[in-house]
C-alpha cells in the first residue's frame, strides 16, 4: 500500500506564453504509515507535488498510483481512491461554508455516500479528535469561532473523510505555541492509532524534527534531498541553506558548539533531548563541575 | 486553470498608440465607432477598413489578435448575419421551405456585420493599448466634467481600480477553494444544471465571506494610509496632452468627416 | 527633552462581546516609547498585541486612558491625519493592503491621499522603492510578487508618507522563511536609518533581533525590557504559553540541572562562550 509517482511531471499553462515547470521528472514512494515532512520556500514546487497525490492536479507526464490505482484516470475506481488522500490545505478556515459545525465537517462523508448514522457517528468522532465538544459546538456557525477554533473544524471536516492518508499544508501558520501543540497531539494520535500516513507541509522545522520520520526537500521544482531528518540536519546544511530552509533552531545551537570544539550528539529531535545530549557533553568535561 | 486568464488585455508595446493619452483614445474611439455607422458605400467601407487596419499596423499588436478579439463574440456575428440574411424581403436567390434568402439580406447582413466586426476590433485596440489603470484614470477625467451633477467620478474610478487589482487574487482563492472542496469529494462538473447550481454554494459563501474580509482589510489600510476620499487628493501620474494626441484626433476627426460626407452629401 | 514617538497613560480599550458583556480587550496600559526605538511586542493569539497596534494609527481609540501620538491626543479628531501620516501601518495579508494593480501606483497611493504635488511623488515613490530594494518591480503587478516582496511594497507605501514611525502587525505570519528575512532586514536597516519601528509578532528569532521587547497577555501588559531581560525570564514566558530563543531556554535548563550559567544567556553564541568558560 503506498502513493506512488513514476516519472511524473507537471507544468502549469501548456502553451501558453506563462508556460512554467512546477516540477521536474519525479520518481518516489509514500508508504503506508509513514510520517513524512515536506520543505521548501515558495516556488519550490511543493504545493504542485502536494496536489498531484490526490489527484486535485494532474500530472502533464507520468502516472500517480495510489494503493495501484492511477488516481489520473476518470473511473469509478480511481474517483473512489482519491478519497484516501485527505488534504488540509493552507488556511484551511476559509473553506467553511455551512450554517452549523456538525453539518460542514459532515460535507465529506456525505458526498461519499456515507449514511446519516455514520455521518453522525463520523462528525462526533471528527469533534472529538480536534477538541471540540460536540454538545456545545455542533450546532453553532462556525463563523463565529476564533480563529484557531476554525481552524480546527476544517480539520476535522478532513479527518471525517477517514482518509488513509493526510496532506497537511501548514497546518499550523499563524497559531501561537498552544495553538500548534493542539493541532498537531491529535494528529500524531492518529497517525499512531490507525496508521495513517500523514504528509506535513511546514516551514517549522522544529515541528518536523519533532514527528516526521521521512524528510523531504524540494527546491525548484526537484527533490533535493530525501531522507531520516536527523541525518539530513546533521549532513545536508550546506544544501539545505542553498534550498533556502535553516535546521531546527535547537540544532543550529548545537551544531555551533559542535563547532566550537564541544563533543555532543545533534542528533536530537526535542529541546529535551538536546538538553541531555548538551548535559552529558558537559559532564564529560574535566572542569565542568 | 483560472489564473491563466489576462485581465484587461493589455499588450504591452512602445508603439504611437500606447502612448496616446488615454482620453484622447477614448474620445478617438467613440468618434470612429460613430463613424463607422455612416459608411454605407463600397467606398466608405475601403476606407473604414483601410484606417482600422493602418491603426493596426501602428500599435504594432500581432495580427492574431484581431482574431482573438473577435472570438469571444462569434455567435453574435453569425446571428446578426443570419437575421438580416434571412428576414430581408426582396430579390430571392435561394429558397428552401419557408427559408429563403435575398440579394437585399446578403447585402444588408454583410454591410451590419462589418460594421460589428469594425466596432469591435476597433474598441479591443484601445484596451490592447491602454494599461487598465491608465484607462481608468482617462474615465475619470472625462467624467469629472459630470461631478456637478453628482456623478461620483473619483469613487467610480478608485472601485474600478480596487476591482482591477483584486480580480487574480479572488481567482486564485477561487481555484484553492475549489480544490479544497474537490479534496472534500464536491462535484462541480456533473449534474443537472439544478444540481449544479446547488453544488455551488461550497464554493461561492467561502469566496464571499472571503471577499468581504478582504474588503474589509483592504478599508483599514486604506484608512492607515491618509485614504479620505477624492477631495484634496493629488495624482502621481497626471494625464496630460502632447502633439501625438493632436494628430491621433485629426486623423480621426478627419475620417468622420470624410465619411459624413459621402454619406449626406455624395 | 524630545516628545516622545507614542505614550500610553492608563490606557484601556473595552469592547462588547456577543453577549452584551463588557471585555477588557486592553487592560490599564502604561508605556512610552521613544523616537527611533526598535520595539517587538509579543504575545499569544487573542492577548490584546493587535488591538494595542491598533491604538498607535487611530485605527481604534482608547475607552479609558490616553494614547498620545508625537504629543498628540488620538481622540482628538483634529488630530487624525496628522497621525496616520506620522505612523504607518503594515498588515499581515500582504495581498489585503496592496491597492493598485501596480507597485509603483501603489506606493504612491499615500503622498497621493496626502495631496503631495505630482513631481514629489514621483521622487518620494522612487526613494522609497529605493530603500526597500524593490527599483525593479517599479511596473510590476502585485499579484506576480512574493510575500516578503509585497510586505516591502507595503512598507515603501508608508516611507512615501514620509512617516517617523512604522507600526507591523504580524508582518512575517504569512510568510516562508526567505520572505521573514527579507522584511526583517529591511526593518532593521530602516530603523537604522532613525525610524522607529514596532513589530508585533511571535517569531521568538525576530523579538530578539530588536531593542525593547513588551509582553502583552490577557490585555495587560506583563513585561517591558530588553530582550536580554525578557528572555532569561524562560519560566513567565513559557507559563503564558510562549516560547523562548532556543540558546535562552537550553541554558536555563541547564541551570537548572546544576551546571553554573550566567542568567543572562539568549544567543547561541553567548551559550557558546559561556559554556567555553567552564571548561
Amino acid at each position: 500500500m503506498s502513493i506512488r509517482l513514476e516519472q511524473v511531471m507537471y507544468t502549469y499553462g501548456m502553451g501558453t506564453p506563462f508556460e512554467k515547470t512546477a516540477l521536474n521528472e519525479t520518481n518516489i514512494e509514500i508508504h503506508e504509515g509513514e510520517f513524512i515532512g515536506i520543505i521548501g520556500h515558495t516556488g519550490s514546487g511543493k504545493s504542485t507535488f502536494v496536489q498531484l497525490l490526490n489527484g486535485l492536479l494532474h500530472p502533464t507526464q507520468g502516472t500517480v498510483t495510489v494503493d495501484g490505482i492511477d488516481v489520473g484516470l476518470k473511473t469509478k475506481a480511481a474517483m473512489d481512491m482519491r478519497h484516501k488522500v485527505g488534504m488540509v490545505f493552507q488556511y484551511p478556515e476559509y473553506q467553511l461554508f455551512e450554517e452549523t459545525i456538525a453539518r460542514d465537517i459532515a460535507f465529506g462523508p456525505r458526498n461519499f455516500g456515507l449514511s446519516e448514522a455514520e455521518i453522525d457517528e463520523r462528525v462526533r468522532e471528527a469533534m472529538d479528535f480536534v477538541g471540540l465538544d460536540y454538545q456545545t459546538y455542533a450546532e453553532r456557525s462556525p463563523f463565529r469561532l476564533s480563529g484557531g477554533q476554525m481552524r480546527r473544524v476544517a480539520i476535522a471536516g478532513v479527518i471525517a473523510i477517514h482518509p488513509e492518508y493526510l496532506i497537511l499544508d501548514e497546518p499550523s501558520a499563524g497559531l501561537d505555541p498552544a495553538g500548534r501543540r493542539e493541532i498537531f497531539s491529535g494528529i500524531q494520535r492518529w497517525h499512531e492509532e490507525k496508521n495513517i500516513t500523514v504528509i506535513l507541509v511546514s516551514h517549522n522545522m522544529e515541528d518536523i524534527s519533532r514527528m516526521a520520520g521521512r524528510l523531504i526537500v524540494l527546491s525548484q521544482g526537484d527533490i533535493i534531498l530525501d531522507g531520516e531528518p536527523l541525518d539530513i540536519f546533521s549532513t545536508q546544511q550546506e544544501t539545505l541553506r542553498s534550498a533556502g530552509v535553516a535546521v531546527p533552531p535547537v540544532t543550529e545551537v548545537l551544531q555551533y558548539l559542535q563547532a566550537r570544539g564541544f563533543h555532543l550528539n545533534d542528533r536530537v529531535h526535542t529541546m529535551d533531548e538536546a538538553i541531555s545530549s548538551l548535559y552529558h557533553c558537559l559532564r564529560g568535561m574535566p572542569h565542568a563541575h | 486553470m483560472l489564473t491563466d486568464i489576462t485581465l484587461g488585455q493589455y499588450f504591452p508595446g512602445n508603439s504611437f498608440l500606447h502612448h496616446l493619452d488615454p482620453r484622447a483614445k477614448i474620445i478617438g474611439t467613440m468618434m470612429f465607432i460613430v463613424a463607422i455607422f455612416f459608411a454605407d458605400s463600397l467606398l466608405a467601407y475601403s476606407i473604414v477598413t483601410a484606417f482600422v487596419v493602418l491603426n493596426f499596423i501602428i500599435s504594432r499588436l500581432p495580427a492574431k489578435l484581431i482574431l482573438k478579439s473577435l472570438r469571444p463574440l462569434w455567435i453574435i456575428i453569425v446571428f446578426t448575419m443570419g437575421v438580416h440574411i434571412f428576414t430581408t424581403p426582396g430579390d430571392v436567390v435561394w429558397q428552401y421551405g419557408i427559408l429563403h434568402v435575398t440579394r437585399e439580406g446578403i447585402y444588408q447582413g454583410s454591410r451590419m456585420t462589418g460594421r460589428l466586426i469594425y466596432l469591435i476590433v476597433f474598441s479591443s485596440l484601445l484596451t490592447y493599448t491602454t494599461s487598465p489603470i491608465v484607462l481608468t484614470d482617462g474615465i475619470e477625467h472625462l467624467l469629472n466634467p459630470f461631478r456637478r451633477i453628482g456623478v461620483p467620478a473619483h469613487e467610480l474610478a478608485m472601485m474600478m481600480t480596487i476591482a482591477l487589482r483584486f480580480i487574480p487574487t479572488l481567482l486564485e482563492e477561487t481555484d484553492r477553494i475549489m480544490k479544497a472542496q474537490t479534496a472534500r469529494g464536491a462535484n462541480f462538473t456533473s449534474g443537472s444544471l439544478w444540481q449544479r447550481g446547488k453544488n455551488m454554494i461550497p464554493l461561492l459563501v467561502p469566496l464571499f465571506v472571503s471577499a468581504f474580509r478582504r474588503a474589509d482589510d483592504l478599508a483599514t489600510a486604506m484608512e492607515a494610509r491618509c485614504y479620505r476620499g477624492g477631495e484634496g487628493r493629488t495624482r502621481m501620474n497626471e494625464l496630460s496632452y502632447t502633439y501625438r494626441d493632436g494628430i491621433a484626433m485629426t486623423a480621426v476627426l478627419l475620417v468622420t468627416v470624410v465619411l459624413a460626407t459621402l454619406r449626406w452629401l455624395v | 527633552m524630545s516628545i516622545p514617538m507614542i505614550r500610553l497613560d492608563h490606557m484601556s480599550h473595552i469592547y462588547e462581546d456577543a453577549e452584551g458583556q463588557e471585555v477588557y480587550a486592553l487592560k490599564d496600559i502604561s508605556l512610552q516609547i521613544e523616537p527611533g526605538e526598535f520595539v517587538a511586542i509579543i504575545g499569544t493569539n487573542g492577548s490584546g498585541k493587535s488591538t494595542l497596534a491598533k491604538h498607535f494609527n487611530v485605527l481604534l481609540t482608547p475607552t479609558e486612558g490616553t494614547c498620545k501620538v508625537c504629543g498628540m491626543r488620538t481622540d482628538d479628531l483634529d488630530n487624525l491625519w496628522k497621525i496616520r501620516q506620522q505612523v504607518g501601518m503594515v498588515f499581515q495579508n500582504p495581498d489585503n493592503q496592496i491597492v493598485a494593480a501596480i507597485v509603483e501606483e501603489d506606493v504612491a497611493f499615500g503622498p497621493e491621499n496626502l495631496g503631495v504635488p505630482p513631481d514629489e511623488i514621483k521622487h518620494r515613490v522612487s526613494d522609497a522603492l529605493k530603500r526597500v530594494n524593490m527599483t525593479i518591480y517599479a511596473k510590476h503587478g502585485p499579484h506576480l510578487l512574493s510575500g516578503g516582496q509585497k510586505q516591502r511594497v507595503a512598507i515603501a507605501g508608508i516611507l512615501a508618507m514620509q512617516s517617523q514611525c512604522i507600526v507591523l502587525d504580524e508582518p512575517t505570519a504569512m510568510l516562508d522563511p526567505i520572505g521573514r528575512r527579507e522584511v526583517m532586514d529591511t526593518i532593521r536597516q530602516l530603523n537604522a536609518e532613525g525610524i522607529t519601528v514596532i513589530i508585533i509578532t511571535h517569531f521568538m528569532e525576530e523579538a530578539v533581533q530588536t531593542g525593547r521587547v513588551i509582553v502583552i497577555q490577557n490585555g495587560e501588559l506583563k513585561m517591558d525590557g530588553t530582550p536580554r531581560s525578557v528572555f532569561t525570564k524562560v519560566d513567565a514566558l513559557k507559563s503564558m504559553g510562549l516560547d523562548v530563543p532556543a540558546a535562552s531556554e537550553l541554558a536555563f535548563k541547564l541551570r537548572e540541572k546544576g551546571i553554573p550559567l550566567p542568567g543572562n544567556i539568549i544567543t547561541k553564541e553567548e551559550l557558546g562562550d559561556a559554556l567555553c568558560q567552564l571548561g
